[in-house]
């Protein structure tokens, strides 16, 4: 089909997303200037941007979670907050209280740091699960009720978190609720040696790094919009399903799921799948989700999202190898005898 | 889509399509290839004739129900689409198909995409042989089949014994089947004939329900004893009237060709051949008359078996010696003659087909025997003496006297040549079979009793029995085992040759003969077949009679007494 055939409405979708694949490629320069190596965590973080959806970021300290995070807000514009969770944080600093005025004499709401566009949750581990309850309805709602009255939060709104997987004394894991609430729970990895000596030649050197704005946050909000564009094919869709579904020990196929996951991926592990999907075909400039966006958002999207037994720790299986043995196990053909060759 | 992109996916629909044909195919091929095994190695173990149908059945029920099973997934445009996607073009083309149907806003893009990737399609990478392992396993299961085909099978336990007794069944059945439709041809309503065709229609359908050989062979065997039931005294006296008659009148001047009507069984010759007897007496010159009352007198007296005919030739004799005036009531006994005549013969010709029916189902019986490992000896004992070899049955007899023949084996040779083997190896003294098959259709009990060389149809008697005593169809054929009677053994025997009767001197003033009766007992109390020792008293009686002037009256009870003691007259014949 040539250019010239194509509708108009068409044109204005195809040249928007040649416009957002522009910016979004530029962002990725602009953190990759700061942040030294991980690509792979820069991608994902962008995508879940895109997809509007949260993070949360696992990672021992010193990886440059929260840089990451900053920086994400000084490239996109967006309107950065920060919550250092601590055990003595309590909901009420997140999310605001009101406070009485004296030059009015009434009370007067003051909005937590909540009220942002992008709000870096350091450490969410370390406040209690009062506390780190409070973000349930930031995160899902993206209001807050506080005084009574329930208060728009700005958009586009996005909790990044942080936690640190080593430390278990004087930590509070997430709940199920609210880790279901993130689109996707990205590792950050060791650097290797070169990327640290390259980390130690930017710190602890002269040079400064500029961080540079690639991204307006009208562009953020439009690329949510344009996402929903790209088109799912139900067999695609169905193939998601099947994986989800696959999380759950009475149903699916693999037997070390059987075995040690007591809870599979709830309906948002299907939400996050699809949605990082798009977002993956839309920067790979197909309007189409393909198989591979599927696969390669799966494990961000569910590693979160797997409830397991003591006996996964105790044989030392993690999520990742549950998700990894899933997506060996699920055809991408829902039939037997279909034609399609994987 | 665009055309040009339905274009570009037209080969490969064509591979799709046929991988999908051939897959059907070789799931049908597994299912029906696996499953003729299975029936062929249980067929040929289990010796059932039918497993060749059934497993070429379950082949094709097989292909077809696979085949028609995988219609439903005929591939549609849909297949074709992620059939093309599958070759590297990331889901586009079904993308496209999807957003197509559903008027999405980016289906032109998407379409666009699709239009560009197709370019690049190569239809040949995708494979019309999805896996090979599939079809190795096909070709697995074809040689499984052949070697189920050619490798021998030991039978399972009894299966081929029985299946050896199921076809040696269905082989005697198809043997009285014909031996039925023989005797059924033409229709008679004499009653011995019926009643054979409806003994012979009793045991088709007994071995229709024998479970196996040896119901089978039992249910001949009985129907062996029915037949041997069946010919009455009467029947038998007719029978030998016939016979005898015919010989009288071989002899006669003018009356050859008479005899040979009566040995044919032309009965409408008989009567026409005594009618123009009747008609030509008026014209008859005293010595034509006194030939034909000599004949006529010489039937009479050979069928004194039968006082009815024998009166009938008598008067009919009489009356020919009359004056012109007597020509119709020469007419008229020549009539009544030549109807009893007439009676005579298809009464001997019915207990000659009832003969032959015993005989036939002694070589089916035997013949089951021998093709059926159930049936055992009792088949061979009743197999007997093959056909035409009746040298082996009456030489047993002769030189064994206790030798067992039982059954209805063999018919003991037809006539001629059972007569002369008979004679030959009895000393000459002719106890072989008698006229025709109807000795040897007895088993050579009944034949071996017709002592006296019994002439054969050709055949003049031989022997020292002389002329009159061919006594051919002596006793009635005997069936299963020989059974033996204690016969008293007169004191006067003794030494070689058995008793000796002086006979007198015949009407033509000859002097008279010895006559030697064959293998008498030598001692007292000692057991011959019943048979045997009456077939050669009756023979001697009648010789005596022969020789001997008694009134009419009394030879008639001396041949009623010989009926009446007869192996068949009132004796259990089951055990003969």
């Amino acid at each position: 089909m040539a250019v010239g055939d194509t509708p108009a409405p068409a044109i204005a979708l195809q040249e928007q997303a040649d416009a957002l694949r522009q910016r979004l490629t530029a962002a990725e320069h602009a953190l990759g200037e700061v942040i030294v190596g991980q690509a792979g965590v820069v991608d994902q973080v962008l995508t879940a941007l895109v997809a509007a959806g949260h993070v949360l970021l696992e990672g021992v300290p010193g990886l440059g979670k929260t840089l990451l995070v900053r920086t994400l807000g000084q490239v996109t514009g967006l309107g950065f907050g920060r919550v250092q969770f601590t055990p003595d944080l309590m909901p009420g600093d997140i999310t605001g209280t009101e406070v009485f005025d004296r030059e009015t004499g009434a009370l007067r709401f003051s909005p937590g740091p909540v009220f942002t566009n992008l709000l870096l949750a350091d450490e969410i581990n370390r406040a209690t699960p009062r506390t780190q309850s409070a973000l349930l309805e930031a995160m899902q709602e993206h209001t807050v009720t506080a005084g009574g009255r329930t208060r728009p939060l700005p958009e586009p709104f996005f909790v990044l978190a942080t936690q640190n997987p080593l430390e278990m004394e004087g930590t509070y894991p997430l709940p199920e609720a609210q880790l279901d609430r993130f689109l996707f729970k990205v590792l950050v990895p060791f650097p290797s040696d070169r990327e640290l000596a390259e980390i130690a030649e930017r710190t602890t050197g002269i040079v400064q790094i500029h961080r540079r704005r690639a991204l307006e946050p009208s562009d953020v909000v439009a690329a949510i919009e344009l996402i929903r564009s790209v088109v799912l094919a139900p067999h695609v869709l169905g193939y998601a399903v099947r994986l989800v579904g696959a999380t759950h020990p009475h149903r699916s196929p693999v037997p070390e799921v059987r075995r040690f996951v007591r809870y599979g991926a709830s309906p948002r592990g299907v939400q996050a799948l699809v949605l990082g999907a798009k977002v993956r075909a839309l920067r790979a400039g197909r309007w189409n989700v393909a198989f591979d966006d599927v696969e390669r958002v799966a494990p961000p999207a569910l590693r979160h999202r797997l409830l397991l037994r003591f006996e996964a720790a105790a044989e030392g299986i993690t999520a990742d190898d549950l998700v990894d043995r899933i997506l060996r196990a699920v055809s991408r053909t829902a039939e037997a005898g279909d034609v399609l060759v994987r | 889509m665009s055309p040009a992109s339905d274009r570009a996916l037209a080969p490969l629909a064509w591979r799709v399509r046929a991988r999908w044909l051939l897959e059907a195919t070789r799931v049908g091929l597994l299912a029906g290839i696996a499953g003729a095994v299975l029936i062929t190695l249980a067929g040929r173990v289990l010796v059932r004739p039918e497993w060749p149908t059934l497993a070429i059945s379950w082949g094709v029920v097989g292909l077809g129900a696979a085949v028609a099973l995988a219609l439903p997934r005929w591939p549609n445009r849909w297949a074709v689409a992620r059939a093309a996607d599958g070759l590297g073009l990331g889901e586009r083309v079904a993308s496209a198909l999807h957003a197509e149907r559903v008027g999405h806003p980016a289906a032109v893009l998407v379409e666009r995409d699709a239009a560009r990737a197709l370019e690049h399609l190569d239809p040949s990478a995708y494979a019309v042989v999805a896996q090979w392992r599939g079809w190795r396993l096909l070709g697995a299961l074809l040689l499984l089949l052949v070697g189920a085909l050619v490798v021998p099978v030991p039978p399972l336990g009894d299966a081929a014994a029985r299946a050896a007794d199921a076809r040696a069944t269905a082989a005697a059945r198809t043997a009285v089947r014909e031996l039925s439709a023989q005797v059924s041809r033409p229709p008679t309503p004499e009653p011995l004939a019926q009643a054979t065709a409806v003994e012979l229609r009793t045991l088709d359908e007994r071995l229709a329900r024998a479970a196996d050989a040896a119901e089978a062979a039992r249910a001949l065997e009985d129907a062996q004893g029915h037949l041997a039931q069946l010919p009455d005294a009467e029947d038998y006296a007719r029978s030998r009237a016939r016979d005898q008659v015919a010989s009288a009148w071989a002899s006669q001047p003018g009356f050859s060709g008479l005899a040979q009507a009566l040995r044919a069984g032309d009965t409408q010759a008989v009567r026409d051949g005594l009618a123009n007897l009747g008609h030509g007496a008026a014209t008859m010159t005293p010595e034509q008359r006194q030939q034909a009352q000599l004949g006529l007198q010489a039937g009479a007296n050979a069928a004194r078996d039968v006082p009815s005919l024998a009166g009938a030739l008598r008067e009919a004799a009489t009356a020919a010696n009359t004056t012109e005036d007597g020509q119709a009531v020469t007419g008229d006994a020549l009539a009544r003659a030549a109807e009893l005549l007439a009676q005579s013969a298809a009464r001997a010709a019915d207990v000659q087909t009832t003969r032959e029916a015993q005989a036939r189902l002694g070589q089916t019986r035997a013949a089951l025997g021998s093709a059926s490992a159930s049936v055992g000896t009792t088949a061979v004992d009743g197999g007997g003496t093959p056909k035409g070899s009746a040298s082996g049955g009456v030489a047993d007899r002769g030189n064994s006297p206790g030798s067992r023949q039982s059954g209805a084996g063999g018919d003991g040779g037809s006539g001629p040549s059972a007569g002369a083997s008979a004679a030959g190896a009895n000393t000459g003294t002719g106890s072989g079979a008698g006229s025709g098959g109807v000795g040897g259709a007895g088993a050579g009990h009944g034949a071996g009793a017709g002592a006296g060389g019994g002439p054969a149809p050709g055949q003049p008697g031989t022997g020292a029995a002389g002329l009159t005593s061919a006594s051919g169809s002596g006793a009635p054929a005997s069936s299963g085992p020989t059974r033996y009677d204690p016969v008293y053994a007169p004191s006067l025997l003794g030494g070689e040759g058995g008793p000796q009767v002086q006979a007198p001197g015949d009407a033509r003033g000859a002097s008279g003969q010895t006559v030697d009766l064959p293998n008498s007992p030598k001692t007292l109390g000692a057991t011959r077949p019943y048979d045997q020792v009456y077939g050669q008293y009756e023979t001697a009686a009648r010789e005596s009679l022969a020789r001997q002037e008694l009134p009419q009256n009394l030879q008639g009870l001396v041949q009623r007494y010989f009926s009446a003691i007869a192996p068949d007259g009132g004796t259990s014949s089951g055990g003969r």
